[in-house]
């Protein structure tokens, strides 16, 4: 039996997927691409004709503000849709880009519309992912607004801590985390100094660990307590400690390569 | 482009930056240590009446090349309970 993939992984969460249902997911992200770091997928303005589907690295959807300095909302990950329901908006109202090597899966719009229109349960998984990213967008909305920066980046480490864990991608406590200081610092809305001097102090004490582009988390529940971290928001089904689905994955697969 | 390091003292704690900043010009480096310190105040306020933040900034063979400083300065203008409604300080 074949392992499954980040997307089925993911979307398991969100509807109780058959056999039939992860075997036409597998299907459809066969044609997998190499994307190169710092790639843009789509640019703001675009019309979409593809839906784009991480399989392994990191992207992110980001805007460019007058000033030339760059603002990241999302972080995307392995099972991660780029833009699933964007065509019924038209144009991109943000650009898409790889932040590490990806591999990337090009989805022809028609593709995504048979599969909708022959299997309900994915499309109810669809659905969910959808929802699923806005509260992430919620929860982001409150990190910024909010939480104070040790927080604020604790609270994301703990996220996509659970988001890799729920797809497969973590190595023990540890993750890959491809960012660069700069595009850190624009996710989380604050100046490169302050995220440097914040990062200090929360590897100092102890909560984050930080080796080449790998993130270590040593205890879960300790960095959630200090970011006021819960997972609700990510409607797992059960939370990634017992993977729904066995893993037979060689870890590392998805992270950069 | 040249690297520095952005050691801040928030008035209780001083971090020795390790990481540091490429700034690609004058008014980028002074622009970097100028905005980090209402970043670092945001963070710690309100604390006290009395708070300085500072920055000063290393360049990579280590010679401080700029130094920047915020300060609080809050006062009472007249805090007993009769203006106030709140009990006056037990000092």
């Amino acid at each position: 039996m074949h392992r499954p993939s980040p997307l089925v992984r993911k979307l398991s969460h969100g509807a109780r997927l058959s056999r039939e249902d992860c075997e036409r997911l597998a299907a459809v992200e066969r044609d997998r691409r190499i994307v190169a770091p710092r790639t843009d997928l789509i640019i703001e303005g675009e019309e979409p004709e593809h839906v784009h589907l991480v399989v392994s690295g990191y992207a992110c959807r980001y805007k460019t503000l007058d000033d030339g300095s760059r603002s990241i909302m999302a972080l995307l990950v392995p099972g991660d849709f780029c833009d699933l329901h964007v065509a019924i908006l038209g144009r991109m109202d943000h650009s898409i880009a790889t932040v590490s090597e990806c591999e990337i899966v090009r989805i022809a719009r028609p593709t995504i519309e048979r599969l909708t229109e022959r299997y309900p349960t994915v499309t109810r998984a669809l659905w969910w992912a959808t929802l699923v990213d806005e509260a992430v967008l919620r929860e982001w909305l409150v990190n910024m607004g909010r939480r104070k920066t040790n927080q604020q980046i604790a609270h994301l480490f703990c996220e996509l801590y659970v988001r890799m864990r729920t797809v497969g991608c973590t190595d023990g406590n540890s993750f890959a985390f491809p960012l660069t200081q700069d595009e850190l610092a624009d996710t989380l809305g604050i100046s490169t100094v302050h995220l440097n001097r914040s990062l200090q102090k929360l590897r100092e004490d102890g909560l984050v660990e930080f080796q080449g582009r790998v993130v270590t988390v040593p205890d879960l529940d300790r960095l959630s307590r200090y970011a006021g971290f819960t997972a609700n928001y990510l409607h797992l089904r059960v939370l990634p400690d017992e993977p729904p689905v066995a893993d037979e994955r060689p870890r590392g697969r998805c992270g950069p390569r | 482009m040249p690297r520095f390091y952005f050691d801040i003292n928030d008035g209780r704690r001083e971090t020795h930056d390790a990481v540091g900043l490429r700034c690609d010009s004058r008014d980028a480096l002074l622009g970097a240590a100028v905005s980090v310190l209402p970043e670092v105040a945001s963070e710690e306020l309100p604390d006290n009446m009395r708070r300085v933040f500072t920055v000063k900034v290393r360049n990579a063979a280590g010679r401080y090349v700029l130094y920047a400083s915020l300060s609080l300065a809050a006062d009472w203008l007249d805090e007993s309970a009769e203006a106030t409604g709140f009990a006056p300080p037990e000092t």
